[in-house]
């Protein structure tokens, strides 16, 4: 075997060996490594204010609000301008967040571990649809809602969670996608089974949890709020579900020679990604404009650039690469089973293996493409699918539309001409 | 060649016929389908690199990945 | 009104571009309608056509897609176009769903048995494609042309090394164990193998072969520039070796523009040394003699003459009946009787290469120095621009000063049609001679075009129009089926003939001593 083969090998198994589990619940100034008191993490690669996007300028607005560091989207936008906020990618601080993606240290997080490594990741509690703060709304609705979740959502969830962990140890993520995918998600833009089954497996034990709890909002009520919110919002399980392809990614770490890609991200203005053998140096280039099926009402002048952090999904082998598990998806993004199919067929071919836990039932359970070879792509000239949503390009607008979208190709050519420098001799 | 009783790869090719890759103009594919020649159909698209880079890529991946 | 819409990161081959842009034009309100990959050539065409393409960078990764329709429709027709692009209204239902890979190996993973690649992309990624091919022990037949010369070494000697073969660059035609590569007619299978540099040459050998009943199990192309000295004729004598050693074979063939004298004598010799018959056709070549087990011919009909002989004789014959076997032919070709000739020059329209290379050679004995785009001699190159023609003249329409752009005119002889009937009103021209080529690869309706036209402008034998020579590469079981065409042809007023080689020396005739016209230039 070559020793690009090798490497790229050995980065694949690791990437098979991580064990992500949830632990616990925290907030982010308490858990998040290197969270300051005036910083807001964000998706994607990093970016000055002057340069974001609708969607991502309106999330932080509404953070900024609801830190308190600002009475008035007005004030809040003088503070942003005034360089009073430190920004840094989620990425920078073994976070990720979809769309928007900006975690604020009074969020609440999901604390992940890698039962392998005893590495953590972390991720934001999901919102739910329409106007929310990833989509860049900031109204008092929205706020209302953020404070609601840190008040009683966190609190409940977390006994629960806590609970859970104390009995059974981490709730394994690995085998709920594994379930999922066999159930019709493919855990990007279709969670509605990984959230069934995470609400299923919890449920016993946060009700257990309200028992001598000495807890304020643990009450019967706002359990009751609770499973409402959860089960209404069909994405619920996607930030945790990031959150474990990020820490089993990161568990990869530095494998000298390995062109496999350990990260894709989109700031609503930049697409990134890294690599495995070149560190955590980020290679950029403009977003991808989404090409997708809109919702009624909606023009292609709409649409704001690819955003979020969720390309983590296809990153780690799921997603877009698991269409082929997700025949229903196609009624939402335009096209037929056969289509979704064939996307996950295509990116076998930039892809180093195929994924020994995930597997695709239409397929014989042939494992999902898994671990994107940076050389590969650049020498085929096919680049990633995303299957994900498209966010309208003023800020507080929400969601315009969903489907494929492909990754542009620069980033990756000057990630191949960064690795040639790195490698050659 | 591996071994001296292994078929010169033209001569297996004539002896046992076109089994076809079809790299470029779809005509052809249909053309060898029409005749009942076990073919694939790539849908082909550009490199994104230059020659230059490619090269070195290969150079560096070893033998062809 | 005309609109440039861009489409930001997809790619489509030039030839799907071509045809989607077609189908648009057919649509009654489409006055123009172009879809080109946003390099600065095709940026500067479309300004040109104007279409207002915004400044600043554009990328290899957009498409421009420009409509000239009505302003209401030109949304609905820019989706039509997407629409179309990523489902071809001409592509069966079931192929729109099939998955096809989109790289070579994942080619390979889908059809491990595979042992060759057919390479037709864009000249300059096609030898790496190739590369990767023969690197993974397949046999490669390589269409795309403006492959450089060291890549053709160098992609041969790979080959050679591995025990496996180049057909090309630049090869438009191959015959496996009686299945067609490439452009190929629907021919009978028997105990001939050919090696040729010419792929219309190849056709028009094994049409004319089958006409005698005698069938091809293999013919192999090696492109153009094989047989230079700088190749070497690798594919040549690879080919020829792998010939003589498969039992079913009882002939060789070698056909090709006359080699260089070195590789010459490498094909001679391992004919000579095959132990089976041989014919070699270097076309337009001067006379040698025939040295049995090989015999020489110039012209291909000659080539297929003389296979033709072998077979039934047996390789031991003797000279003298070969020699009878050709005159026999060549006394068989129609000559045109004094009344028939024609004041005014003989101009030839070809989309075959090699048939344009043949007629020419048939010609200039009778007529004089004949001008081409191609032709036998560089001091008979047409000056400056290849469309306008002096004196005889002979126009290759596959040369690459035609095809930027444009589909090969095999596969739409449009073009071809236009120049034609162009030439049709030329007081000056006495007689037309073209080819029409079937077979798989060619056009569906080769000459329904040009036999409108000629119905339209009321042709007739025997008028003062010039008289259409032509002859019909093709067999019956082709897909447009031989007398079908011959037919059509026929009542529309063309004089149709047997072979390339009888049309050329009979249109000769028909324009020899062009009386009271003199050549004004050269």
């Amino acid at each position: 075997m070559t020793q690009l083969k090798q490497a790229n090998q050995q980065a694949f198994d690791k990437l098979q060996q991580a064990r992500p589990a949830v632990v616990g619940l925290g907030l982010a100034s308490d858990v998040v490594p290197g969270m300051e008191k005036n910083m807001l993490l964000h998706a994607g690669p990093p970016i000055e204010w002057q340069r974001m996007s609708g969607p991502l300028v309106g999330a932080v607005l509404g953070a900024i609000l609801y830190e308190g560091w600002a009475q008035t989207p007005d004030e809040a936008r003088a503070f942003a301008a005034a360089g009073k906020v430190r920004f840094d990618p989620c990425h920078h601080h073994q976070a990720v967040g979809p769309m928007a993606g900006v975690v604020s240290p009074s969020m609440p997080v999901w604390i992940l571990e890698d039962e392998n490594t005893g590495k953590k990741s972390f991720a934001t509690l999901n919102e739910g649809l329409g106007k929310v703060l990833r989509m860049g709304a900031f109204d008092p609705e929205v706020l209302q809602r953020l404070h609601w979740m840190k008040d009683v959502l966190y609190p409940v969830l977390r006994g629960g969670v806590e609970n859970y962990a104390r009995q059974n140890g981490g709730l394994n993520l690995k085998n709920m996608v594994a379930q999922a995918l066999h159930m019709g998600d493919e855990l990007h833009n279709r969670n509605k089974a990984a959230t069934s089954l995470m609400i299923r497996t919890l449920a016993p034990f946060l009700v257990e949890s309200l028992e001598g709890s000495n807890e304020p909002a643990a009450t019967l009520t706002n359990l009751a709020k609770v499973f409402a919110f959860m089960g209404g919002n069909d994405h619920f399980f996607l930030n945790p579900g990031m959150a474990a392809a990020k820490l089993s990614l990161q568990g990869i770490g530095h494998v000298e020679g390995s062109s496999l890609v350990s990260v894709m991200a989109r700031n609503g203005t930049d697409f990134g990604i890294q690599v495995a053998g070149l560190g955590n140096r980020w290679f950029t280039c403009p977003a991808a404009q989404p090409d997708v099926l809109l919702f009624p009402g909606f023009t292609p002048e709409d649409v704001n650039p690819d955003i979020g952090d969720s390309a983590i999904m296809e990153t780690y082998g799921v997603g877009g690469f698991a269409l082929a598990c997700a025949p229903a998806i196609v009624q939402f993004v335009g096209g037929t089973p056969q289509d979704a199919t064939n996307y996950t067929l295509e990116m076998y071919e930039i892809c180093i293996g195929e994924n020994q836990h995930f597997t695709i039932p239409s397929l014989d359970f042939r494992g999902t493409p898994t671990g994107i070879d940076l050389v590969k792509v650049v020498q085929t000239g096919i680049t990633p699918v995303l299957d994900t949503g498209a966010a309208h390009k003023e800020p507080g607008k929400g969601q315009v539309g969903a489907g494929i979208v492909r990754m542009p190709s620069e980033a990756f050519v000057k990630a191949a001409e960064a690795f040639v420098e790195e490698y050659e001799a | 060649m591996d071994s001296k009783h292994a078929i010169n790869p033209l001569d297996a090719l004539l002896q046992k016929g076109p089994v076809v890759v079809n790299m470029g103009m779809e005509s052809f594919f249909h053309d060898l389908q029409a005749q009942e020649v076990p073919v694939v159909h790539v849908q082909w698209r550009p490199p994104l690199a230059t020659q230059g880079l490619l090269q070195k890529l290969q150079k560096i991946g070893g033998e062809s990945s | 009104m005309k609109n440039m819409h861009i489409v930001k990161g997809v790619y489509y081959d030039s030839v799907t571009l071509m045809l989607v842009a077609r189908e648009l034009k057919q649509i009654e309100d489409v006055r123009e309608a172009t879809l080109n990959i946003a390099t600065p050539a095709n940026i500067a065409i479309m300004r040109q056509a104007g279409f207002e393409i915004p400044e600043g960078a554009h990328s290899p990764d957009d498409l421009l897609v420009g409509l000239d329709c009505p302003a209401e429709r030109q949304q609905e027709l820019f989706q039509t176009a997407r629409t179309w692009l990523a489902s071809p209204p001409w592509k069966k239902e079931s192929e729109k769903t099939t998955y096809q890979p989109k790289s070579l190996d994942g080619a390979l993973s889908i059809l491990p048995e595979a042992n060759l690649a057919l390479v037709s992309i864009a000249g300059r990624y096609a030898a790496a494609e190739a590369t990767k091919a023969l690197e993974r022990g397949r046999n490669v037949m390589l269409y795309s042309d403006n492959v450089s010369l060291e890549d053709e070494i160098r992609l041969k000697q790979l080959a050679h090394s591995r025990g496996l073969i180049v057909m090309g660059p630049d090869c438009g035609t191959a015959v496996i164990n009686g299945k067609g590569l490439g452009f190929s007619n629907a021919c009978p299978t028997g105990p001939v193998g050919i090696v040729s540099a010419s792929g219309t040459g190849l056709q028009e050998v094994m049409v004319q072969l089958a006409r005698r009943g005698i069938g091809v199990k293999h013919g192999l192309g090696t492109g153009g520039r094989d047989v230079k000295t700088e190749v070497g004729g690798i594919s040549f004598v690879d080919g020829l070796n792998a010939l003589a050693r498969d039992p079913d074979i009882q002939v060789l063939v070698a056909i090709g523009k006359p080699p260089a004298a070195e590789v010459r004598a490498r094909i001679l010799a391992t004919m000579e040394q095959s132990g089976k018959a041989g014919v070699a056709c270097f076309m337009g070549d001067r006379n040698h003699p025939d040295a049995p087990p090989v015999f020489f011919a110039t012209q291909l009909e000659e080539c297929a003459q003389v296979v033709s002989v072998l077979l039934e004789k047996g390789k031991q014959v003797d000279k003298a009946t070969v020699k009878q076997a050709r005159q026999a032919l060549f006394g068989s070709y129609p000559v045109p009787p004094p009344h028939e000739r024609k004041d005014g020059y003989l101009k030839g329209l070809f989309t075959g290469g090699t048939l344009c290379y043949e007629a020419q050679f048939m010609a200039q004995p009778i007529v004089g120095p004949v001008w081409s785009n191609a032709p036998l001699h560089s001091e008979q190159k047409v000056q400056g621009n290849s469309l306008s023609m002096t004196g005889h003249c002979m126009v290759d329409y596959g040369e690459d000063e035609f095809t930027q752009g444009r589909l090969h005119p095999m596969i739409d002889p449009s073009l071809r049609t236009e120049r034609l009937l162009e030439q049709l009103k030329d007081p000056m021209v006495g007689v037309i001679l073209f080819d029409v080529v079937l077979g798989y690869g060619s056009a569906a309706q080769p000459v329904d075009e040009l036999v409108a036209a000629l119905q339209q402008a009321g042709y007739r034998e025997g008028s003062s129009f010039p008289t259409l020579v032509c002859s019909i590469c093709g067999t019956e079981e082709d897909p447009q089926v031989l007398s079908a065409q011959r037919t059509k042809l026929k009542q529309a007023g063309v004089k149709v003939f047997e072979s390339n080689a009888a049309a050329a020396l009979f249109a000769a005739l028909l324009a020899q001593s062009p009386q009271g016209k003199e050549e004004k230039n050269g």
